[in-house]
């Protein structure tokens, strides 16, 4: 394009042009990429442009072992990476009649609630940085970086843990770890009331977010939109409470909702999940050193071990929405399909291009953060 | 020696235009070092806020920083886009960058120690920050970038508007001393904390400040940059040192800004204790600190505002510049008016 | 040749030089910005002829006000520039030396040397240093000139309210906020918590 050319000359002349909205572009989330379609500065056509994380889970796990796909399945969502193991493991324990014990139960759901405690610092924080205030972004990165230091001392991995297994977990928390745990918990709720100040109750941001990219409870369960997306509607839906799995009926928490169902009501949501992960942390950090037993069941040799056939849907609460797995046995020792119900496939795709018609260019970014839509498992 | 004191005493009468540009580099050397520790300022403070350490590598504590920088940018690669017209998109940043020091011109350090003490000196100022915009416009229509054309409207657009509130908010300092002479302006602020305009001026102080930070583009109003939405704006296509200079105009005219602010709401070189029990214990205290104090506040300012802030959209920043900014102004003009007409006491008497 | 000569004739160079690449540009925003570029030089006329309240409000106006809403419509005109063959220029030149030839005549009728030149007019003796052209302007335009002035405004005022008129449109299409509806907001429009038992365990099929 020359200047003296600035529409190429076979186009019609109109007041509408493309944008190519990464997928190396600062307002997106990884490598991932929005072609918008804009009037001024209006958005009138959004299309997801996915694929340039696809590694080819599905297909992967096919060629592993039964035991080995642990290693696998923790890197399709990088911020959010123990909802995954627990829920892989989950589904292969339903496919070989195990139960892990009670013990294992327990330090799952602290794995889970502490993951998603650093992944809704990261969400919130990433939002923020989309309307320019990096400074929760940094805030949010460090505090996360006190939990995963959690993660290291309880797993051995600060990110990708490879802890859990089926039949249970691979060690007992270390000596010490709860009250440490403890003391990050006092800490983060501490730090809460900053966050509150800076950005919550910041009037900038509030009027930035509110009412963009707003959806109703119709269109959010019309699209399958699931989590604190949906929560965000209206409609009190969480998988943990609902279909509780592990040991979540034995614990006390609210399931938080807003009734806007836009990028604020999000975020709000997240902010009380925030909350309400402390208060589950607590009650697991009290009840816990009470638990007897091993933290793993026996399980056969897994190089010679043959799931039985059968198939079984598996879903948890991950901190994007409802996280499943589909795996299907022929009584080989290696899955014969797995198939992975990733809430961000929803929310990045569908639910972001419908959301983006008729927003701002300037609040695409934001729509797409506070969907909190995780690129590689859309691509997976 | 004698003829080395005589030569000195009588440069300035000897040769007067050479006397003029060594007060010019006297001004803008020590200004385009103020603007590279700003950015270390900036990093550092930003940093501190963010819980981070900001840069600490080069040199002691990181102080060498900028320099680093600079001597980065300059041996990189200036890639023009292909089509696009040489001569402007070179002149683009030199637009950029020439009205932020030429407004310094007419900028009073102390009582006397100014360049050019004209009578328009305001108008001056004005004139020039208007010119400003120029840079803007003519580098994201030049670097053929859709995404540099969009930050180049927005920006001249919120310059434009933002102009005005600016503008009026002078036209009530000009009431208030009856001058448009920059050291008439101070001068008349004589006499006190108090006595600065920023007491019986505030709204128009607030707006003043508020519209710099719009006029520089700075956030939380830095939609022409709009980083996570237009990545940079006008100047996307920029390198090395055509980017360089953007990044020093952007910084010299914060400190254009706050300078000015100081000048026209804090009473630029005058002490705050002036008649107060404490005058004669700061009398050793020139005034060029005071006014470089008075700097300071409005430059941390600027840096906490970009720490503590989301950036607005751009029609809340139009809204605000319009519907807020503009008719507060009028109002307070008004206000101003009737209170130097009625020689209102301690201010106006 | 004194100083302020040579300015007067580089500055008069400089307008003549930007007027003419102004209208021989092909792409309009060329041209605007020589256009932007005689408001300059025509400002340091102004300033050498003592008028620094114009010379400055040229530039205040014109050059930063004006002229940038100029170049904001140019830019984002949709002209095809390779289409406007310089056969554009040929056709209107006629047109334009007759306008230009009848403004060359009637500024010789008023400006010539029977109504203009120093035996008419004494040269002008150059003000004292500290006399102030803003000053003189202000207390003539809201002296002798108020109602011009005040009429002028008004009719300013008018037109922006036109121009707002014909132009506001609402477009349907397009998801909006509403401030004041923003601001009313009351918290219990907004958060529900929920607190009930959470549901007993499923049975494994």
């Amino acid at each position: 394009m020359r200047p003296e050319n600035y529409q190429a000359k076979s186009h019609p002349p109109s007041n509408e042009y493309e944008l190519n909205f990464g997928p190396n572009h600062p307002g997106i989330e990884g490598n991932y990429a929005l072609r918008v379609k804009l009037r001024g500065d209006r958005v009138i056509e959004a299309r997801a442009d996915a694929g340039y994380l696809h590694r080819g889970f599905e297909k992967l796990m096919e060629g592993r072992l039964w035991i080995q796909n642990i290693a696998l399945v923790p890197r399709i969502c990088v911020p959010d990476p123990t909802p995954m193991e627990v829920c892989y493991s989950l589904s292969v324990e339903t496919l070989c009649v195990l139960e892990a014990p009670e013990r294992a139960q327990w330090i799952r759901v602290m794995q889970l609630e502490m993951s998603r405690l650093a992944a809704h610092l990261f969400a919130f924080g990433g939002h923020a940085a989309t309307t320019g205030l990096y400074t929760n972004m940094f805030w949010g990165v460090a505090d996360r970086d006190l939990i995963l230091d959690r993660f290291e001392e309880l797993t051995g991995g600060r990110v990708y843990s490879i802890y859990n297994l089926p039949g249970g977990v691979r060690r007992d928390v270390p000596d010490g770890f709860l009250e440490r745990l403890a003391a990050l918990l006092d800490y983060l709720e501490a730090r809460l009331e900053d966050y509150d100040n800076l950005f919550f109750r910041n009037q900038v941001f509030i009027r930035r977010a509110r009412d963009v990219g707003a959806m109703t409870r119709e269109q959010a369960l019309e699209w399958g939109v699931t989590g604190p997306n949906l929560r965000a509607t209206g409609l009190a839906f969480d998988v943990r409470r609902d279909d509780p799995y592990l040991i979540y009926d034995q614990l006390e928490f609210d399931v938080i909702t807003q009734q806007a169902g836009d990028a604020l009501a999000r975020n709000l949501v997240r902010r009380g999940e925030l909350k309400q992960s402390i208060r589950i942390l607590r009650q697991i950090i009290e009840r816990l050193p009470a638990v007897p037993g091993p933290v793993r069941v026996p399980i056969p040799n897994p190089l010679a071990w043959n799931a039985p056939a059968g198939e079984t849907y598996t879903r948890v609460e991950s901190s994007k929405g409802e996280l499943a797995y589909y795996v299907v046995s022929t009584g080989g020792d290696k899955p014969y399909r797995v198939q992975v119900r990733g809430p961000s496939a929803m929310h990045a795709v569908r639910v972001l291009e419908k959301l983006s018609v008729g927003a701002r260019l300037e609040d695409v970014a934001q729509i797409m953060f506070s969907l909190d839509a995780c690129p590689p498992e859309v691509d997976r | 020696m004698e003829a080395i004191t005589n030569f000195l005493v009588s440069f300035p009468t000897e040769f007067p235009v050479l006397w003029i540009l060594v007060r010019i580099v006297v001004i803008v050397l020590p200004l385009m070092l103020a603007v590279a520790y700003f950015t270390y300022a900036e990093r550092k403070i930003i940093g501190y806020m963010q819980v981070r350490l900001g840069p600490n590598r080069v040199g002691p504590k990181g102080w060498l920083q900028p320099i680093a920088d600079a001597v980065k940018l300059m041996f990189k690669e200036i890639i023009i886009p292909s089509g696009a017209n040489k001569f402007l998109f070179v002149l683009a940043p030199m637009l950029a960058l020439g009205p932020a020091l030429a407004a310094w011109a007419v900028l009073p350090f102390d009582d006397g120690m100014v360049l050019t003490d004209i009578n328009a000196g305001l108008l001056y100022i004005l004139a020039l920050t208007s010119v400003a915009v120029y840079g803007v416009i003519i580098a994201g229509w030049v670097s053929n970038s859709k995404y540099a054309f969009l930050g180049a409207i927005r920006s001249a657009a919120q310059i434009v508007s933002y102009e005005i509130a600016m503008g009026f908010a002078l036209v009530g300092v000009l009431v208030a001393a009856g001058s448009l002479n920059l050291s008439d302006i101070v001068r008349a602020q004589e006499g006190g904390l108090l006595h600065w305009f920023w007491l019986p001026l505030l709204p128009l102080f607030v707006i003043y400040f508020i519209s710099g930070v719009a006029e520089t583009n700075r956030a939380p109003f830095d939609v022409a940059e709009g980083e996570s939405e237009i990545v940079a704006g006008f100047h996307v296509e920029y390198s090395g040192m055509t980017f360089a200079v953007f990044f020093l105009a952007e910084y010299a005219n914060m400190i254009l800004i706050s300078a000015l602010t100081a000048l026209m709401f804090l009473g630029g070189w005058l002490s705050p204790f002036q008649g107060s029990f404490m005058e004669s214990w700061f009398t050793w205290v020139p005034g060029i600190i005071w006014f470089f104090l008075k700097i300071l506040i409005f430059g941390f300012l600027f840096l906490w505002f970009r720490a503590t802030f989301p950036r607005y959209r751009y029609d809340q920043i139009m809204r605000l510049g319009w519907k807020v900014f503009i008719p507060i102004t009028i109002v307070w003009i008004l206000v101003v008016a009737v209170a130097v007409v009625y020689k209102f006491p301690i201010w106006f008497d | 040749m004194t100083f302020e000569k040579f300015l007067f004739y580089f500055f008069a160079a400089m307008v003549i030089f930007a007027g003419l690449m102004l209208i021989t540009r092909r792409n309009p925003v060329y041209s605007a910005l020589f256009l932007v570029l005689a408001f300059f030089n025509a400002a340091g006329l102004w300033m050498l002829m003592e008028a620094e309240f114009l010379a400055i409000t040229l530039v205040l106006v014109y050059v930063g006000a004006v002229m940038v809403l100029f170049l904001f419509v140019v830019m984002m005109l949709d002209i095809n520039v390779a289409e406007m063959k310089p056969g554009c220029f040929i056709t209107y030149l006629p047109v334009g030396i007759l306008i230009a030839l009848t403004m060359v005549v009637e500024m010789v009728m008023v400006v010539g040397p029977n109504h203009f030149g120093l035996d008419i007019y004494a040269s002008p003796v150059p003000h004292a240093p500290g006399y102030s052209n803003t000053g003189e302007l202000g207390s003539m335009l809201y002296t002798i000139y108020m109602y011009p002035f005040e009429i002028a405004a008004v009719i300013l005022l008018v037109a922006i309210v036109a121009a707002i008129g014909l132009t506001l449109r609402r477009r349907p299409d397009t998801k909006s906020q509403n401030p004041s509806k923003q601001v009313l907001v009351k918290r219990d429009d907004r958060l529900r918590v929920v607190k009930m038992p959470s549901e007993s365990k499923m049975e494994l099929k």
